[in-house]
């Protein structure tokens, strides 16, 4: 099956090194803290942010900074298929520690202690890079909800099919059994946080396709910033400034 | 700019999901003229802007390819449209195109309109996608116009009538292909238009499950089959394919009396060699009347490959056979039965090794490839599999194994099993030798090695003291072997007794004593039933401990051994024999040269040499007997392999010497199978294990004797002695002329085979090529398992044994002989691949220049026989693919080929000069070719 | 959801100091350069197919067996591979019987890609009718001893296990060809899997502010780190996985560097377990 055709454009008409459609929205659950979704292409992901709060179990308390819990799941209508189990299944609860580990260290948690944020991440849709979007949505509404951190964390695929690196797959890509990576990163401080790849890949063209990758974070997080900045205008506008 | 494509789709499973794609459209894709203003021309392909543009249709794409690809058809937009709809009804056609548009020469444009923001058409409700797509083709005809404008005329061509009126009325010019084409003024042109038909081409694998058609008829249900075979209508048989031939097939039938040829895989109805089937007889007018042999008719079909010389009919190339009009009065040539297959009884389905045809790998390296797996034994079809790892199977030889053959299915469906290893890898085709002749080579299980007395063994005082075993450790007795052999199984002794007459003996290793009837160890050594003796290695029967140690009678130590003991006189005449069970002890393990350079040294006088010398006399004396009652001195083309120890790779080959020594032992080793075939028939008349040599009969010996007579000799095949005469005659003024004449005739024989003394009568058991009426093996029980059921039947025979039950049953003895039939002649087989393997290799970094001699004419040329290498093949005179029709003609009476102006000729049993080296058409796919100087 | 801490050793400043400034020399607490591995034992036990592995103070021992299921729908002529850890609490006082936690998911999943998603294991060998019977493989993990870097010493716990690893020979036969006869190990020889190449995983561990690179961290240096990232490389060059689940930000360059580092380890754990292997097959 040919992925890349020879006039250069994917089964979706895209060229390799384009990403899909982007668009966020912020503040979509209104009894959270902070909340966001975040499309790329067909999948969907909310996610939304409680905290800082208080420690709902006292043994977990730490005293030095604050506790960070997330939990993935994915919609039982997100697939194609009704999905049996959405949540406690080994993946969603690796997902789970990733993206936990991703945000833990970009959120200033040294100024909150004894305190606990939560990140509750769902995909409503799942279209090939799910685990992207979440960490995008992540970054989104942690933002909304006005929590200090180091930097944006900015996620995207790439993968490698027909000899050519493809930046952000979509879901019959995926399904290709080619290699895929996923990047996740600091843009403000070109610092890679999130690395994860499955599949047989030489060095050399590894190498191609984590650049590749990170370009495209970089992208999203241009994204990112305009819709922050248009958001925090609409709230000016809104105080009357 | 995008799009929701959402279609519903039925999974494999029978799901039913609906699927959501997202669509970009682009406004990047730009229209490949290179005169056009406003696009990027980089990829540009039409450059005129007075042509016209073509843009085609589906149909006219899948049905007019070849016009497609004739030069005079360019300027050509493909739509990305019809692209998709192409590669989703015809993969072939396809890949045409695919090859077309990327050709640079050709003026072919790949327009990606499904993605251009303007030529994207949305399917509107109630719309069909056929229809989607032919609005699609117009939209986008449309836009061409509009965009070249100018003089570029832009003409839409399909033969769809529909399409046609409705694009004439929104303004497009539209054609149909028979109109353009003529408009071109090309009448060459025309003949390649393919005048359109609905019925599709056989050809096109569609694996679509609604576009499956049936290819083969069903299976009749068993019920009734089992009640046909009953009233007659049906036959029941095993499937043989003809090795040559893979669509033809015989079914052995007793009912019929002769065989039924089934001809063409769709009368084979997905039965595969083995199967045991059920035959329903075609009409009589059906029946397929044997081609006649003549020699410009036979097809290059035949095996082209170099092979061994063959040594008997059964190993020649099979062609169906009728003698030429001219020494016999042909009648109508009387048809053959002919059938096919209603239903099969049971599979022989095993595992196949062979290799993968090569094909493109898939995208994505991991995506699923459907490969078609070739075996390397042709009478096997083709088989489809699935496989993730392409890229690890190409080039390798795989063995796969079947699961289904559906009626649906072209070919077989079976999944992969394992690698062996790389195509040309002398390991790897080794194993591949093997397993195409079933022959097991795994180690010997942990069961097997239990039922070996424990080592180190010596003969022990109670089988000292055992009644029925003579000591006979005060006899002279050695040994002739070939050099380095280990597994010895005879030895020889010579005793001058005091009246004057000669005690001579042959000692067996009594392998019987060790291998008992019921025990695992003996059910392994049965279904190996031999020894099998490839060039570099030997795959035992037995294991290694029995074999060269327990069993072998090694020089000086004390071995058990079962012994046949004539007294004769010195004129080879025996007075009497005697068989009893043994204690030996050899002096001496000679080998051949050995043995050959002590008889000739005149000097020496030791008391093995002066018994060397009486037994060779002895031996003169019964082979010239042998030979005035008609025993066949064939000439044998095998050929011998210098190893090298180390790498095992072949140093040297050169033709097998046969000195006096080897006649000698061989002589006595012939004497006592017969001394010991006498004494078991005697005792069981009904169930003893003996060897025949059926007579070759008249059409086998057709190609001899017309051969022959082209050279003007005359031979007498009344009778095996009158033939034997007549080959001692056969000399010529040339030296080798003779013996070329024996080689031939020994391809016209047939093989021996063992029986079961109670399914033939008397006369049948007669082995021609011995000239003697009774004929087993004995002599070799650590190699052939023939040899262990005689010594026990003759164990038997003389009271020191008690016979297994299984002798009583006749259907099983006949089962045991012939499954030591198909092995041995599965050992023979392989034994020639690994000389032929080895000969490869051997050429591989030698291309020679030899001397060899015709001794087949062919329509396109002739097959030589090389001496120094004892191998056969075919050398070309025209091309491959064209017939001889053009510069050289055969002449059938006299055996030649000739010329057409008369200047050259080639005559059979002429000698050339040829030059051999290997080559390699297709990559890893080493052959040896021969050409002529 | 529970939150479990991988390592629950309660370090004290002063001890993540001194890790911290003797890495600064280029020191590690117990004597290593920063880029080598601790002592590596691999013993087989007596049945095909179990090993156990001793990295430094961490002991995992691995176990395969086979068995014959069903395939799943969608790949029908491919047998199955799976992978299941088990953290007695007898390795840390933090592990907890019953449910395994986070880092134990995390663990088998790490093994998992390795092994599954690179082919390392020829799943379509395993095949015996195809669409009906073909071999599950179960590759079973328990960690006996914490000492850090768990994920490494599993996966050379899997290899070697995978390596000695024997099954039953099978052959098809019967009236209809359907019907399959499971040969026991005394009558014929079982059969090795066929594994196309060893991916080893190399884990790297990023200590302190200055990113500090360290191989093969151990539980105290488990406990200052800032982020680890376990790279899984065979010998042929090619990358088979690369696990970094947050943590510190790293530059790209390092990244490259440490997969560069990677691969030269993995050709020397390869080779041990290649040796290790071709000796239990001597004896």
């Amino acid at each position: 099956m040919e992925y890349v055709s020879p006039e250069g454009l994917r089964l979706d008409g895209r060229r390799p090194l384009e990403m899909r459609q982007l668009r966020a929205e912020l503040g979509a659950v209104s009894r959270a803290d902070g909340s966001a979704v975040f499309e790329m292409g067909n999948t969907k992901v909310i996610a939304a942010v409680y905290g800082p709060r208080e420690v709902q179990q006292r043994s977990q308390q730490l005293n030095d900074k604050a506790l960070i819990r997330c939990e993935y799941t994915m919609a039982n209508f997100s697939t194609g298929d009704r999905m049996r189990k959405p949540k406690g299944d080994r993946r969603s609860t690796e997902i789970s520690l990733v993206i936990r580990q991703t945000m833990e260290a970009c959120i200033l948690t040294h100024l909150m202690p004894r305190s606990q944020i939560d990140i509750f991440v769902q995909v409503l849709q799942a279209d090939g890079g799910t685990r992207s979007a979440c960490i995008n949505a992540a970054t989104l509404a942690l933002a909304d909800a006005g929590i200090p951190m180091r930097d944006l964390v900015t996620s995207c695929s790439a993968g490698y099919l027909n000899s050519t690196a493809l930046l952000d797959l979509n879901y019959v890509e995926d399904s290709a059994g080619g290699p895929d990576v996923t990047v996740g990163i600091l843009p403000k401080l070109d610092k890679v946080t999130l690395l994860q790849m499955d599949a047989k890949l030489p060095m050399d063209i590894f190498e191609n396709v984590m650049q590749l990758a990170t370009e495209g974070c970089k992208a999203v997080a241009n994204y990112i910033r305009e819709v922050l900045i248009e958001n925090t205008k609409q709230l000016e506008n809104r105080r009357g400034v | 700019m995008l799009q929701n494509k959402s279609f519903v789709r039925k999974t494999k499973q029978g799901k039913v999901i609906k699927v959501v794609r997202e669509h970009y459209l682009r406004d990047d894709i730009y229209c490949g003229a290179s005169f056009c203003q406003n696009c990027d021309t980089k990829s540009a392909r039409f450059s005129s802007p007075d042509s016209t543009i073509l843009v085609v249709d589906t149909n006219v794409v899948l049905n007019q390819i070849d016009l497609l690809e004739n030069p005079a058809i360019d300027d050509v937009v493909v739509l990305s449209v019809v692209l998709e709809e192409v590669k989703n009804k015809n993969l072939a056609v396809y890949n045409r195109l695919r090859a077309l548009c990327s050709n640079t020469l050709r003026r072919f444009f790949v327009f990606s309109n499904e993605h251009h923001k303007d030529t994207y058409v949305k399917g509107m409700v109630g719309e069909s996608p056929n229809d989607r797509n032919d609005r699609a083709i117009r939209v986008a005809a449309q836009w061409y116009k509009n965009h070249l404008g100018g003089p570029t005329r832009v003409l839409m061509i399909t033969n769809d009538r529909e399409n046609k009126r409705k694009a004439t009325e929104e303004g497009i010019s539209a054609d149909t292909i028979e109109s353009y084409v003529k408009s071109l003024n090309q009448p060459a042109l025309l003949d390649l238009l393919v005048q359109p038909h609905f019925s599709e081409d056989m050809e096109i694998e569609d694996l679509r499950p609604s576009k499956k058609k049936v290819i083969y008829t069903e299976h009749k249900p068993m019920s009734e089959i089992t009640s046909g075979i009953r009233c007659g209508i049906y036959h029941q048989g095993k499937l043989r394919v003809n090795r040559y031939n893979p669509f033809e097939a015989y079914v052995g039938s007793e009912s019929i009396g002769d065989e039924i040829i089934i001809f063409g895989r769709g009368n084979m109805n997905r039965a595969f060699d083995g199967d045991v089937v059920a035959v329903e007889l075609l009409p009589q007018d059906q029946w397929h009347t044997e081609k006649s042999l003549s020699i410009a008719e036979e097809d290059d079909e035949e095996d082209d490959s170099i092979h061994l010389a063959p040594n008997s009919a059964d190993d020649a190339p099979r062609i169906t056979n009728l003698p030429q009009g001219s020494s016999i009065n042909s009648n109508i040539a009387p048809s053959r039965p002919s059938g096919r297959v209603v239903g099969i009884i049971k599979r022989n389905w095993h595992a196949y090794c062979g290799s993968l045809e090569p094909m493109a790998m898939p995208a994505g390296n991991a995506g699923i490839a459907h490969a078609l797996f070739v075996s390397k034994d042709r009478r096997f079809p083709k088989i489809r599999i699935q496989t993730r790892q392409l890229g690890n199977l190409l080039d390798k030889r795989i063995i796969v194994s079947v699961d289904t053959w559906d009626c649906q299915s072209k070919y077989p469906s079976g999944h992969y099993v394992r690698t062996i290893g790389d195509i040309g890898d002398r390991e790897t085709e080794t194993e591949v030798v093997l397993i195409e002749n079933d022959i097991d080579a795994r180690p010997f299980s942990a069961q097997v090695l239990s039922c070996l007395p424990p080592l180190p063994w010596s003969v022990s005082p109670e089988d000292l003291s055992n009644p029925i075993r003579q000591d006979l450790r005060h006899l002279r007795i050695f040994s002739v072997d070939p050099p380095g052999c280990k597994d010895i199984d005879d030895a020889l002794n010579c005793t001058l007794l005091p009246n004057g007459n000669f005690e001579v003996g042959v000692h067996i290793a009594d392998v019987t004593n060790f291998v008992h009837p019921g025990t695992p160890l003996d059910s392994e050594a049965t279904q190996r039933g031999t020894s099998t003796y490839l060039v570099e290695r030997r795959i035992d029967m037995l294991p290694k401990p029995l074999t060269e140690d327990i069993c072998s009678l090694r020089a000086d130590v004390e071995r058990l051994a079962f012994s046949v003991i004539w007294e004769m006189t010195p004129e080879a005449h025996v007075i009497s024999t005697r068989y009893t069970k043994s204690v030996i002890k050899s002096c001496a393990a000679l080998s051949y040269v050995e043995a050959q350079a002590r008889m000739d040294d005149s000097r020496l006088m030791d008391p093995v040499t002066i018994d060397l010398r009486n037994m060779n006399t002895l031996a003169k004396i019964m082979r010239q007997r042998r030979i005035e009652r008609g025993a066949i001195t064939l000439a044998s083309a095998e050929v011998k392999f210098q190893v090298d120890t180390e790498t095992h790779d072949p140093l040297d080959i050169g033709m097998y010497q046969i000195r006096e020594a080897n006649q000698m032992v061989e002589e006595f080793m012939l004497a006592a199978n017969v001394s010991v075939a006498e004494q078991i028939l005697k005792s069981f008349p009904q169930c003893s294990l003996l060897r025949r040599h059926p007579s070759p009969t008249k059409e086998m010996l057709e190609p001899l004797l017309r051969t022959a007579a082209s050279v003007g000799l005359d031979l007498d095949v009344s009778s095996s002695k009158s033939l034997a005469d007549s080959l001692d005659q056969a000399v010529g003024d040339d030296p080798y002329f003779n013996k070329l004449i024996r080689i031939l005739a020994t391809r016209c024989m047939t093989q021996a085979v063992y029986f079961c003394s109670g399914d033939l009568s008397p006369p049948e058991f007669h082995h021609y090529g011995l000239a003697a009426p009774l004929y087993t093996h004995f002599t070799s029980p650590i190699r052939r398992y023939a040899d262990v059921i005689v010594h026990r039947l003759l164990a038997a025979s003389l009271g020191i044994y008690k016979l297994p039950t299984i002798f009583q049953d006749r259907p099983q003895l006949t089962s045991i002989a012939d499954n030591l039939n198909y092995r041995h002649r599965n050992a023979q087989m392989a034994s020639r691949s690994s000389i032929e393997l080895h000969t490869i290799i051997f050429f591989r970094k030698r291309p020679t220049d030899t001397e060899a001699r015709i001794v087949k004419i062919r329509a396109n040329g002739f097959i030589v026989f090389v001496p120094k290498y004892g191998i056969e093949g075919p050398v070309y005179l025209t091309m491959r693919g064209e017939k001889g029709g053009g510069e050289w003609v055969v002449d059938e009476q006299q055996q030649k080929i000739k010329k057409t102006d008369g200047s050259i000729a080639y005559g059979v049993l002429q000698s050339v000069k040829i030059h051999m080296e290997v080559v390699e058409p297709q990559p890893n796919r080493p052959k040896l070719q021969l050409s002529l100087i | 959801m529970e939150q479990r801490l991988a390592n629950t050793l309660n370090m004290t400043v002063n001890e993540k100091k001194f890790i911290e400034s003797a890495l600064l020399s280029d020191l590690r607490v117990d004597g290593r350069r920063p880029f080598d591995y601790r002592k590596l034992s691999i013993i087989f036990g007596r049945e095909d197919g179990s090993s156990e592995i001793q990295l430094g103070q961490t002991r995992v021992m691995g176990f395969v067996t086979g068995q014959l299921v069903q395939p799943y729908r969608d790949r029908p002529n491919e047998g199955t591979l799976a992978i299941y850890t088990e953290f007695s609490p007898m390795a840390d006082p933090s592990f907890e019987s019953g449910r395994p936690g986070e880092s134990a998911i995390e663990l088998g999943r790490i093994v998992d890609r390795g092994l599954r998603e690179s082919r390392a294991v020829d799943t379509e060998s395993l095949c015996v009718i195809s669409g009906k019977l073909v071999w599950a493989i179960r590759i079973d993990l328990h960690i006996i001893d914490n000492g850090g870097n768990l994920v490494d010493a599993s996966n050379i716990a899997a290899l070697a296990a995978l390596s000695t690893f024997r099954r039953s020979e099978c052959t098809i036969g019967g009236e209809d060809g359907q019907e399959v006869i499971v040969h026991p190990p005394e009558v014929r020889e079982p059969l090795p899997l066929i594994i196309h190449h060893l991916p080893v995983a190399v884990t790297f561990g990023f200590i302190g502010k200055e990113n500090i690179v360290v191989i093969d961290p151990t539980q105290h240096e488990e406990g200052v780190m800032g982020g680890s990232m376990t790279a899984t490389l065979n010998t042929n060059g090619e990358v088979c996985a690369i696990q970094k689940a947050g943590g510190e930000g790293v530059l790209q360059s390092v990244i490259m560097q440490c997969l560069r580092i990677a691969s030269v380890k993995a050709a020397d754990i390869t080779s041990k377990i290649k040796i290790a292997v071709s000796l239990f097959y001597f004896f």
